[in-house]
């Protein structure tokens, strides 16, 4: 998905998950192959003060956001 | 999350989208395993879709939903869950699981202005699933 925003001409795109070497790996990967400013923050939804701090840090480097996906799963 | 996301959208006076993944588990309950933990949750998910909708539709902040059916996703592959996927697909009418870019056309429309009407709503992406 978001491959998908980024070849719809997003500007900026902040991925947030607990895997931080998977989350790493893809950000990088996908600023390579489209040369949009991304970042990665390895974050828990569950932890209210880490998230809000991570969004709050995303927002002073990128300006508001427009758009947000939740996509938080989990395997039983 | 969404509660910080959305404050800085309406403190910018910006407007925006914000998507939940839902499930379609969500709306109906799956066979045969039993999951009513994950399953209620996302039922919580699409209702908070709905009343996130309601209450930010006068910052300008659409609020959707995307219920995806059986995916083919590092949550589903595990070996133990082999026979169980013969009969998701078998129960799709589409035959199959679906794959990780199936839903990037859903993500990027209900993203973009192509939605400008819709807020509070759930799109099913489940091969037909929930028909049967």
């Amino acid at each position: 998905m978001a491959q998908g925003l980024l070849e719809s001409g997003i500007s900026g795109l902040v991925v947030m998950d607990q895997n931080q070497a998977l989350g790493e790996e893809s950000v990088a990967q996908l600023s390579t192959q489209t040369g949009v400013d991304i970042r990665f923050y390895k974050t828990d939804v569950r932890d209210e003060a880490a998230t809000k701090e991570a969004i709050d840090n995303a927002v002073s480097h990128f300006g508001t956001p427009h758009i947000l996906i939740h996509s938080a799963g989990v395997a039983e | 999350m969404a509660k910080t996301v959305a404050n800085a959208m309406i403190n910018a006076k910006a407007g925006g989208s914000i998507i939940f993944i839902a499930s379609m588990s969500g709306s109906i309950v799956n066979y045969p395993q039993n999951q009513c933990g994950y399953n209620a949750s996302k039922a919580g998910v699409i209702q908070l879709t709905r009343n996130l909708s309601a209450e930010w539709a006068r910052f300008n902040i659409r609020v959707n939903s995307i219920s995806p059916g059986y995916m083919d996703t590092a949550l589903n592959r595990v070996m133990d869950l082999d026979s169980q996927k013969a009969v998701w697909i078998d129960h799709t009418p589409q035959k199959r699981l679906g794959k990780i870019d199936d839903l990037n056309g859903a993500a990027v429309f209900l993203a973009s202005e192509a939605s400008s009407f819709m807020t509070g709503t759930n799109i099913t992406i489940d091969g037909g699933y929930t028909v049967w």
